[in-house]
């Protein structure tokens, strides 16, 4: 059935994909060598716990972190290798952040099982220290490469990067902020240092692909794309990547009808993608990856 | 798009190809929270008492709306409604010397307010930052620089002043008046260098008010009892 949805939708949707081999037939067979992991995501959640009320003129009764609970249940009874992301913004939004000052947002991620997240920039809207002391109720990592926080109150509580092993697979997984400065009044930030996202995005994945991960993913909350062509973006941080296979987005709250694909430096393609925001939609990515296929080239869509 | 079960899917297959190893296969869903979707009651149920302790504070009864408000550039009811509850509260017992206008940020409503009964978590969903009003006072020379950004934003919440032709008009000013300054009421986040409206810096003179801007839609909503609706557009 699974199989089939598959096929079918391959032939609907794949339009505008150049294909060079079609022998999909035997590619999505689990052998001893492959395994398969589902990674779902999320971004720019603002404190999004209850669905939309009934009388919302765009998104009526929809979302609700309890209910992508279910979803993610339901996907885990099924999937023994699941990875469950956040690229940010979990703050802001509704009055359940003016109410309890982030700790019902963190203690449902946690219940939900998330595995890492990355902090966006209204993850600073009260402050270090009110991220601080919401962030007591997260049973999973912050990840972020690019702000240094050394002389902050953040300086242990977030990680560059996390490797994690799901079915003797390495994943190497990392987190990139936005620019701070006008976003964010500096109060808020303090002396957090923003490092160049695209430099520092290179060298991290650089450091996952030494200690030989299959798969290298970005938690972004750079945003998908600006008109401002000085903007650094994810489309951009992918043209100027190497080593990076997936970026989850967020910040721009883009829905996307299917993700965008994107050249890197050496010529290999990059899977962008971003769902929105408020806990709209739940990104699922299912990848088929060999255990084998460790180096410095990883996954190229053709 | 395919209905599976309760969720609907969008599907999205590509077939990958790894440099020295077999092909690989890549499937993505952006897989949608339905109003249908059911709950995990555990969770829900885990929520209740937040909820309920949150509620007890946020279901008070403001006003009422005969009308959907939503945010939509370059120019909306509810951008309008925001501006003018801001203006109004503002200038309602000030005898002004110069011209003024309100300016907000498009991006800081962050919520629309339907047709029914508004109540006080609306307000809070509208407005969810503890951001504070703060005048300033701008030369006059500095007037086609928020119009500038205006154009290239597309739209910002504005009230007593409006935009024809790219030129920003004040009220209340004669074409002959000589106009040295005028008032700017905005937001501290605004005034503090967000969203990048760099004009502030060139303020003479700041009037901190440290009221909050949510309190004062909250007093405003109050008295229209019935939210005024005008959807002109005072951009053009």
């Amino acid at each position: 059935m699974k199989r089939r949805l598959f096929l079918e939708n391959f032939v609907l949707t794949s339009v505008g994909i150049l294909l060079t081999d079609f022998s999909f037939g035997t590619t999505s067979l689990k052998t001893e060598n492959n395994e398969k992991l589902v990674i779902l995501h999320t971004n720019d959640t603002h404190s999004n716990i209850d669905p939309f009320p009934k009388n919302h003129s765009k998104y009526p009764g929809m979302g609700g972190i309890a209910k992508r609970f279910a979803v993610i249940q339901k996907i885990r009874k099924s999937e023994p290798n699941v990875l469950l992301l956040d690229s940010g913004d979990i703050f802001q939004g509704t009055p359940y952040f003016n109410t309890f000052n982030g700790v019902l947002e963190m203690k449902c991620m946690s219940k939900l099982g998330y595995d890492a997240s990355t902090m966006g920039n209204h993850d600073f809207d009260i402050g270090m220290d009110g991220f601080l002391a919401a962030k007591k109720y997260a049973d999973f990592p912050f990840l972020c490469a690019n702000y240094d926080f050394s002389n902050t109150i953040l300086s242990e509580a977030t990680q560059p990067y996390k490797i994690f092993r799901k079915g003797g697979l390495k994943i190497g997984i990392f987190g990139i902020g936005i620019k701070l400065n006008g976003l964010v009044p500096t109060s808020s930030y303090g002396d957090t240092i923003y490092q160049d996202p695209i430099e520092i995005a290179n060298m991290t994945a650089a450091t996952l692909k030494k200690q030989k991960c299959e798969l290298v993913i970005c938690l972004s909350h750079l945003g998908f794309e600006y008109q401002d062509a000085t903007k650094v973006s994810d489309i951009k941080l992918a043209q100027n990547s190497e080593n990076i296979d997936i970026i989850l987005g967020g910040h721009t709250h883009t829905f996307m009808e299917k993700p965008a694909i994107e050249k890197n430096k050496r010529r290999q393609n990059v899977i962008i993608n971003q769902v929105g925001w408020a806990g709209l939609q739940l990104g699922r990515i299912d990848i088929e990856l060999s255990k084998k296929s460790v180096g410095n080239q990883n996954i190229v869509i053709d | 798009m395919i209905k599976s079960s309760r969720i609907q899917i969008l599907y999205f297959s590509i077939i990958c190809l790894c440099a020295c190893s077999p092909k690989l296969a890549v499937n993505v869903e952006q897989i949608k929270i339905t109003k249908e979707q059911l709950a995990d009651s555990s969770l829900t149920a885990f929520i209740a008492p937040f909820k309920q302790e949150m509620d007890a504070q946020m279901r008070l009864k403001i006003a009422e709306s005969e009308h959907d408000f939503i945010v939509k550039r370059p120019s909306s009811n509810l951008m309008n409604w925001m501006a003018d509850a801001v203006f109004i509260n503002q200038t309602r017992n000030v005898r002004l010397s110069h011209p003024a206008f309100c300016l907000l940020n498009t991006g800081g409503i962050r919520s629309s307010i339907g047709k029914g009964d508004v109540l006080l978590n609306d307000l809070f969903k509208v407005m969810p930052f503890d951001n504070t009003i703060v005048w300033a006072k701008i030369p006059i020379t500095s007037l086609e620089k928020i119009s500038a950004y205006l154009i290239k934003s597309g739209g910002e919440p504005i009230s007593n002043v409006k935009m024809k032709n790219g030129q920003l008009l004040l009220s209340g000013v004669g074409e002959k008046a000589s106009v040295n300054y005028f008032w700017v009421i905005t937001s501290n986040y605004l005034f503090n260098g967000g969203d990048n409206m760099n004009f502030f810096q060139d303020a003479v003179e700041t009037i901190e008010t440290k009221t909050l801007i949510r309190d004062v839609l909250i007093q405003e909503a109050k008295l229209q009892e019935i939210l005024l609706n005008d959807s002109k557009s005072r951009i053009e």
